[in-house]
């Protein structure tokens, strides 16, 4: 018995999960300081400085952006409950390009694990920890509470460079909790609001 | 199961006023400090090697949230005790997922074992995740921070929030399920 339980001592976190909590914790941890101050009067001129804000806190934390892209490599376990798909497993089933054609629902739009903006520099880029909390909240099948952080971040930034991320997010949610009219609606927003873009792909399976 | 409710930024009352600072360098001291901890005791309860470093941000997501509330010093219980949450919610959405094993998908660096000798740890080990699985959860929880972590029961008692007389009936029952396993388990390779 005392082998058994010495073989524990194989258990280690690996470098990259252990960077990847600590990047985690810069953000969140602005996050949590943000939800702690009073609340500022909304007006427009608040938009600009979050932004700046944000941008200031991808910069610090790009070499996140690097970890989520080998993420997408790894290979994941699909569940036949939630159809198999996790956020970082490309589309079976892509979306139409034509603007003519209804939206194919069953092709989820793709979203990174690093929810990085296509646009954005390796700098810019870093995971809001509310994509990140409706990420895992979606992958352990808690719809509600996904829709729920990507409220808050749709309300704290309605122009924020994570748009699509969040809005891809919300796909999925409504889609795995059984809404298939409505998440047909949102891919439609989606086509309309970002056309062309690299989280979505085209029926033959390649990025337009 | 931890439901992540995150604040309505700019609207609704005003916060409540937290007891204690928060800020970066705090979390990411707690973060760095008790991360390897963090880590082994989610995996040590039963989430696949793959699914750890979802879990961990996960408790890292909370702790973010709650570290203002929590006294200096008792950072360690509150992320085990996160921890188990997470843990437990996750044993009951894994409850409908397809079962892999998964091991491969993490490497052992062993420096001073040999092939072999690395192999037969493996090997251990799996069989050590097979019968702790089987474990009920509370019981595991006693039994992993008592065995395999080494607190005290005391400790373990103020990381779970637990009556000192529970924690040690738990880690009774835990060792005797464990030996009965571990029995069983010999006995079904011997024959």
């Amino acid at each position: 018995m005392q082998e058994l339980l010495e073989s524990a001592s194989l258990d280690r976190g690996s470098e990259a999960s252990r960077r990847r909590a600590l990047e985690l914790s810069t953000t969140a941890g602005a996050f949590a300081r943000q939800a702690e101050a009073p609340p500022e009067p909304r007006h427009v001129a608040s938009l600009p400085r979050a932004i700046a804000k944000w941008v200031a806190l991808g910069a610090a934390a790009g070499g996140l952006l690097a970890l989520g892209a080998s993420q997408l490599s790894k290979t994941h376990n699909p569940s036949p409950a939630d159809g198999g798909q996790l956020l970082s497993a490309p589309v079976s089933a892509p979306v139409a390009a034509s603007p003519a054609s209804s939206p194919d629902i069953a092709a989820e739009p793709l979203v990174p694990r690093s929810a990085a903006p296509p646009s954005a520099s390796v700098g810019d880029a870093a995971p809001a920890p509310l994509l990140e909390a409706a990420r895992l909240a979606i992958r352990r099948g808690d719809y509600a509470s996904a829709l729920e952080s990507l409220n808050a971040y749709d309300r704290a930034h309605p122009h924020g460079p994570f748009a699509a991320e969040s809005l891809a997010l919300r796909i999925r949610a409504v889609k795995r909790s059984g809404k298939a009219e409505e998440a047909r609606s949102l891919t439609s927003e989606f086509q309309q609001k970002f056309p062309n873009h690299s989280l979505l792909e085209d029926r033959d399976g390649r990025a337009p | 199961m931890t439901r992540l409710r995150e604040p309505a930024f700019g609207v609704g009352p005003a916060p409540v006023t937290t007891a204690y600072r928060v800020d970066d360098g705090r979390l990411r001291a707690v973060v760095a400090e008790h991360f390897q901890l963090l880590w082994r005791f989610l995996r040590r309860l039963g989430i696949p090697p793959g699914d750890v470093d979802d879990a961990v941000q996960e408790v890292v997501l909370v702790l973010a949230r709650k570290l203002g509330h929590i006294q200096p010093g008792s950072e360690r219980s509150f992320v085990l005790g996160t921890a188990l949450r997470v843990a437990s919610g996750f044993k009951r959405q894994s409850r409908r997922r397809r079962e892999v094993d998964d091991s491969e998908l993490v490497e052992h660096e062993s420096p001073e074992l040999g092939p072999e000798a690395l192999a037969e740890k493996q090997r251990l080990r799996a069989v050590l995740q097979r019968l702790l699985d089987q474990l009920p959860l509370d019981l595991r929880a006693v039994f992993v921070l008592y065995e395999l972590e080494e607190l005290t029961m005391a400790e373990i008692a103020q990381t779970l929030g637990l009556p000192p007389g529970t924690v040690a009936s738990r880690l009774r029952r835990s060792r005797e399920a464990f030996e009965a396993l571990a029995a069983q388990a010999a006995q079904g390779i011997a024959s």
